[in-house]
């Protein structure tokens, strides 16, 4: 009996059981399809982490306000943080070689309003290694003037200068070039915009990075906050390699700059962003198993599906087989009859779960907003195993049909 | 006559089942040839051994002892596929129950054994199909499927397939006994057309003295053994007792009480 045969013969038996082929096939498809959603969500999911944590600069190193204790989580000593211009400069003279910037950042609830009119947002108050940390750029116009970040001599001055992200650009300059206008705070405060920043979308977190107005940190803190800490502390570090010596060499400075003598708590703490990322990807990757050990079960689940229904089938079919044997049909196109049914089975499975799970995938990357990939391979690994879970669940079916004996098959009622 | 004009050769064939703790002897040394052209009755009451004998020279089964020699091999201890294809390329089996597969058409039950035996192309396996059935006066059922076909037409389908590899020897077993009287003549007298005119070798297993009646030979069976073995003195014409059978009108008289 040749392969063209064989599988007619197999899909004219499983289209004569329509329902019960369905039936069959659902748990396959289930396990196929939670196979499929699995993987492609974890690419999303992983290229999202990525792209975030590079947005962000892979090499940040920053320093908390607030400390864990033996007695648990103290958030900041007081609502103003623990850091100081002293802290970042000490950290940039001393560790100079080993990181590219310092900056402490502090940030206000703000509501900023020009002609078109306000907008709830936030002042992020920083130096300009800020910029260059946390990898922003300037948007260029096609025409006006081109903008400019702020510089060192205006933190110094405590000057009124602004760069605005793209979802305040939207809201409170939607039709102009913002750069050169000024714009007007809750507090009376008024900025001049000298630069726009390219946008960067969300964060990993879900946050609008581009929802943002930029001003120096002595600005923030002197004239809107009224503060003298600030609650963060970014470094970054050369290269990742560096990032925890950063981590520890900051750590013992900041110490120093606080006067905490051994043995007493810190009223802050330093974290590399590469630790956040790797917990992201502990965390993708647990999930990932979780969802493989799920589909695994519902694969065995459906395997044995398939096998029970096979064994049903040969029963039914004993007078069949007896014809078969009668006619000619040797031990191996009975086995191949069968076990062609079972993979076609488990493969109908498959398929469906195949489609199905790219559905589920495609709804996931689109409420996450994530890149939606179906990779070929996954596709080829998914009906590769479909194909195996059925010739391991048929094949003891189809060896029982095989191994009948002609004659009682023939006697069968 | 020559040792190549037998076609079964059946020396000494004893068969001995194992039913629980009892053992069953349904054949106690049988001997039996069979030559091409032979037009044959296996007769017996049920338990005779009649049914084994039939299934030992269909190679369906295996004799304990004795041997068995199909065109000159001995079959005796050949294994399952070997038998297989014996059954394949060499026999064809008519049923009493037609054994036919009822989900596939008429044409697709006739090719069965061509799929198995690979011997020709899929479209000579069509053509030759179709040639068959057309013989045997079904040229325009060949895609009905057994259950849209009368008991006649499904047997003389089965006919068909136990015919499309060109057999040396048909088995046909009871043959006519779902089929009423007009229908089981005309089955009868295909076999007797066939025998006589393509000198097809034909064995029928029939436990009514009637039809076998219509073989040229007789063999008896009681008990596990051949107890009888002769040539039919004056065989029965099933074509003209059917012809006589229209014309008296009986069938109409049948046909108007159903």
């Amino acid at each position: 009996m040749n392969l063209y045969s064989t599988f007619n013969t197999a899909t004219n038996a499983l289209s004569a059981n329509k329902v019960r082929t369905a039936l069959t096939s659902l748990g396959i498809t289930i396990g196929i399809a939670a196979v499929i959603a699995m993987v492609s969500a974890g690419h999303g999911a992983k290229s999202k982490i990525d792209e975030a944590f590079g947005a962000l600069g892979p090499n940040l190193v920053i320093g908390f306000s607030g400390s864990t204790t033996t007695t648990g989580l103290r958030v900041g000593a007081d609502a103003g943080g623990a850091f100081t211009r002293e802290d970042a400069d000490a950290i940039r003279m001393k560790l100079k070689g080993l990181i590219n910037g310092c900056s402490e950042v502090s940030q206000w609830p703000t509501e900023a309003s020009t002609e078109s009119g306000s907008h709830k947002t936030v002042f992020a108050g920083g130096t300009p290694d800020v910029f260059k940390m946390r990898r922003w750029t300037l948007r260029e116009f096609p025409s006006g003037p081109r903008g400019r970040f702020y510089t060192d001599a205006e933190v110094k001055s405590e000057a009124s200068v602004c760069v605005i992200g793209d979802t305040v650009v939207s809201k409170l300059f939607p039709y102009v070039n913002p750069v050169g206008k000024t714009l007007r705070t809750r507090e009376g405060n008024q900025f001049r915009v000298i630069g726009v920043l390219d946008p960067k979308g969300t964060s990993f977190t879900g946050g609008d990075q581009d929802d943002c107005i930029m001003i120096p940190v002595t600005t923030l803190m002197k004239r809107v906050s009224g503060k003298d800490h600030a609650m963060l502390l970014i470094a970054e570090a050369r290269s990742s390699d560096l990032t925890n010596v950063v981590k520890q060499r900051m750590t013992e400075i900041i110490r120093r700059q606080h006067h905490i003598r051994p043995g007493q708590d810190d009223d802050f703490y330093v974290n590399t962003l590469r630790e956040y990322a790797s917990m992201a990807e502990l965390f993708t990757k647990t999930l990932s198993g979780l969802i493989f050990a799920i589909a695994s079960i519902s694969l065995i689940v459906g395997g044995i599906g398939v096998m029970n229904i096979m064994l049903v089938s040969v029963t039914e079919r004993t007078r069949e087989i007896g014809i078969r044997l009668a006619v000619g049909a040797r031990t191996k196109d009975v086995l191949g009859q069968f076990l062609a049914e079972a993979v076609i089975l488990a493969m109908i499975g498959g398929l469906i779960g195949i489609t199905l799970g790219s559905g589920i995938a495609w709804i996931i990357s689109y409420f996450a907003k994530w890149e939606f990939v179906i990779t070929p391979e996954s596709v080829l690994a998914a009906a590769l195993t479909s194909a195996a879970v059925g010739i391991f669940f048929g094949f003891y079916p189809a060896r029982k049909a095989s191994m009948l004996d002609p004659i009682e098959c023939l006697r069968y009622e | 006559m020559s040792s190549s004009d037998v076609v079964i050769q059946v020396d000494n064939v004893r068969k001995v089942y194992q039913s629980g703790e009892i053992e069953v002897e349904a054949l106690r040394g049988v001997n039996l040839q069979i030559k091409r052209g032979d037009f044959l009755a296996i007769m017996g009451t049920s338990g005779s051994g009649k049914s084994t004998l039939m299934n030992l020279l269909g190679c369906l089964d295996r004799p304990t002892s004795g041997h068995y020699y199909f065109a000159g091999d001995d079959v005796s201890n050949f294994n399952r596929d070997q038998l297989a294809r014996i059954r394949g390329e060499r026999i064809g089996f008519v049923f009493q129950g037609f054994n036919l597969l009822t989900r596939t058409s008429a044409i697709d039950n006739v090719m069965l054994p061509l799929v198995y035996s690979q011997k020709y192309k899929p479209k000579e396996r069509r053509e030759r199909a179709k040639k068959l059935l057309t013989k045997f006066g079904l040229g325009d059922r060949l895609d009905h499927h057994p259950n849209q076909l009368s008991g006649g037409q499904q047997q003389r389908v089965a006919i068909a397939r136990s015919l499309i590899n060109e057999p040396e020897v048909l088995l046909a077993d009871e043959p006519t006994g779902n089929l009423d009287t007009r229908t089981g003549l005309e089955i009868l007298a295909e076999f007797q057309r066939l025998n006589r005119e393509d000198g097809q070798t034909i064995i029928m297993v029939t436990h009514d003295r009637d039809i076998a009646n219509c073989c040229s030979r007789q063999v008896i069976m009681t008990d596990g053994q051949v107890v009888g073995d002769r040539r039919t003195t004056q065989p029965r014409d099933a074509a003209a007792e059917l012809a006589a059978y229209l014309k008296s009108g009986r069938h109409l008289l049948l046909e108007a009480a159903s």
